[in-house]
């Protein structure tokens, strides 16, 4: 039993972080082309092998601590927002079969992990001991608590349509219309709580490299900075997965006749495609002022969401 | 002849669970206990308050242990999610030096000491449990089944519903059926409590400008933007 799950644990992480891997290449890529350039294509076939040698240099790299730094916390941040990162896959059903522990509070669950996440950049903004990273961090977790609520209201309206609180069950009731059809804008804010959650372009405020360096992780440099970058990504594939399970109809097929086709496949071409669109959005957007920022969260999503439930 | 085969297994199975069950439980109160310990313990007033979320995390681990997974998830939404966070910016924000810290300790002890006293009563007062007509279980509007709410069980059938429905099935008729009017009480502080905040923070700088960025974004550029006829003369002096 202990074997088949951690058998089950790995299956789901190993293939999430080569998504992670490959994901920089894709968006490195797909910005290029929209920008009219290559991007890296020299190593592997297309810059397959890109992604392998950039971590490659991060691990190899030298890991700085900062004396004034606070060393434990500033140690543990990286590491806690991986682990998180992870986590939430725990509850999702990422295949026909189901997932790993299909729980019945599986979106409560998502939900819960969602908002440990921002500790880690809590404390790497705080541990750090440096202006920059502290006004960045600030920054990141304010944005990420304020989407938090839209996202919970979409979440829990979601839960009402289809009668339960159960990943698998959201996932069935969507077998003869996805619920991005009647429930459209939720989906259109989902879409925008999505980009504010994961510090993405046009929201990617935390990062401003022309005012605050690089956001929350400034001072850290090679696994800390890898840990964090995958963390990152991972929570991006995250919302990408929540996105198709929630408003795209998760591992069904989208015709009757084309459900000979697994499930997991269904559930990554639906990944993929919401994860261009974030990819699409960073090159085409520009920055949003923060304080817009906030008044669209609290004052535009917020309430609208609030009446439609 | 499979109940004999059977019967040792399932108590073997699960007597291993209630070994795991009461380790996990010892490991998550002592968790709990340390790290309460650590907050109070801890110089730092930053510290302290993550040592208070990791008291939090034990909490919600022991209501997983109780079988109780909305009321940890919850616990995790809402103390670690929105409360803690809230804490830590206040702490991080107000950077309060420590002398100022112990000033304010002194005076704080003869409240801490009767909420200390509040406390052991009220733990020592659970070792009686709520009886089915205490004020605290029987709702002030009587609840009859099959009536206008068509509520699943009456009001002395609590024992029962324990044991047929999910924790969250009985909140939810426990809350918005036989507590209404308790929970109409609380929403309407919590709204007070909400406005007076509002009303205290919110103030508008008289001379502050207006941004109606839709307006701004709907300006006609043809109208805004002009070409100017550069004269001769002008070109000399540049």
């Amino acid at each position: 039993m202990t074997v088949y799950v951690l058998v089950q644990v790995l299956a789901t992480v190993v293939p999430l972080l080569l998504a992670v891997a490959f994901l920089t290449l894709v968006e490195r890529r797909v910005m290029g082309a929209m920008q009219r350039r290559q991007g890296p294509n020299v190593w592997g076939f297309g810059g397959l092998l890109q992604p392998f040698f950039d971590g490659l240099k991060l691990l190899l790299k030298e890991p700085i601590l900062p004396s004034t730094a606070d060393q434990p916390l500033f140690m543990w941040a990286p590491v806690l927002t991986f682990l998180t990162s992870q986590a939430a896959w725990a509850a999702l059903p990422t295949s026909s079969a189901g997932a790993v522990s299909d729980l019945n509070l599986g979106t409560m669950y998502f939900l819960a992990i969602g908002s440990l996440g921002v500790y880690g950049i809590l404390l790497a903004g705080w541990a750090s001991n440096s202006k920059y990273a502290f006004l960045g961090c600030c920054r990141s977790v304010a944005q990420m608590i304020s989407y938090e609520l839209p996202m919970g209201l979409i979440v829990l309206t979601t839960a009402v349509v289809a009668n339960s609180l159960n990943w698998t069950v959201l996932v069935e009731t969507q077998q003869w219309v996805w619920f991005l059809l009647p429930l459209w804008p939720l989906g259109v804010i989902w879409m925008i709580c999505c980009l504010a959650e994961t510090n993405r372009a046009p929201f990617d405020l935390p990062e401003a490299e022309a005012e605050l360096v690089a956001g929350y992780n400034v001072e850290y440099s090679s696994m800390g900075f890898a840990l964090f970058f995958i963390a990152e990504y991972a929570n991006l594939i995250l919302m990408s997965t929540v996105t198709s399970l929630l408003f795209l109809g998760g591992t069904g097929a989208p015709l009757a006749i084309l459900s000979f086709l697994p499930g997991a496949l269904w559930l990554s071409l639906k990944t993929l495609l919401v994860l261009f669109m974030f990819v699409w959005v960073r090159a085409t957007l520009p920055r949003y002022r923060y304080d817009q920022l906030m008044t669209l969260g609290w004052t535009v999503c917020a309430v609208a969401l609030l009446f439609m439930l | 002849m499979t109940s004999l085969v059977l019967r040792p297994l399932c108590f073997n199975s699960l007597h291993k669970k209630g070994l795991l069950m009461t380790s996990m439980f010892f490991l998550l109160s002592t968790g709990a206990w340390m790290s309460a310990a650590l907050v109070l313990r801890s110089k730092n007033p930053v510290h302290s308050v993550f040592y208070l979320v990791l008291t939090f995390l034990h909490a919600s681990g022991l209501l997983v242990l109780l079988g109780l997974e909305f009321f940890a998830l919850l616990l995790l939404l809402v103390y670690i999610g929105a409360l803690a966070i809230m804490f830590l910016f206040v702490v991080m924000l107000l950077d309060i030096p420590a002398t100022e810290l112990m000033a304010h300790q002194r005076g704080a002890y003869p409240v801490a000491g009767l909420l200390f006293v509040t406390l052991v009563i009220s733990l020592v007062g659970l070792l009686w449990q709520p009886v089915e007509t205490s004020p605290l279980v029987t709702p002030l509007w009587p609840v009859v089944q099959g009536g206008p709410l068509g509520l699943e069980f009456p009001e002395t059938s609590w024992q029962t519903a324990a044991m047929s429905h999910s924790a969250l099935a009985q909140l939810g008729v426990a809350l918005y059926g036989v507590h209404v009017d308790l929970l109409l009480l609380a929403s309407l502080l919590l709204l007070v409590a909400m406005i007076g905040a509002v009303a205290l923070t919110l103030t508008r700088r008289v001379h502050a400008p207006l941004h109606d960025v839709f307006a701004q974004q709907s300006v006609d550029y043809q109208k805004v933007v002009s070409l100017v006829q550069q004269s001769t003369q002008a070109k000399t002096f540049t």
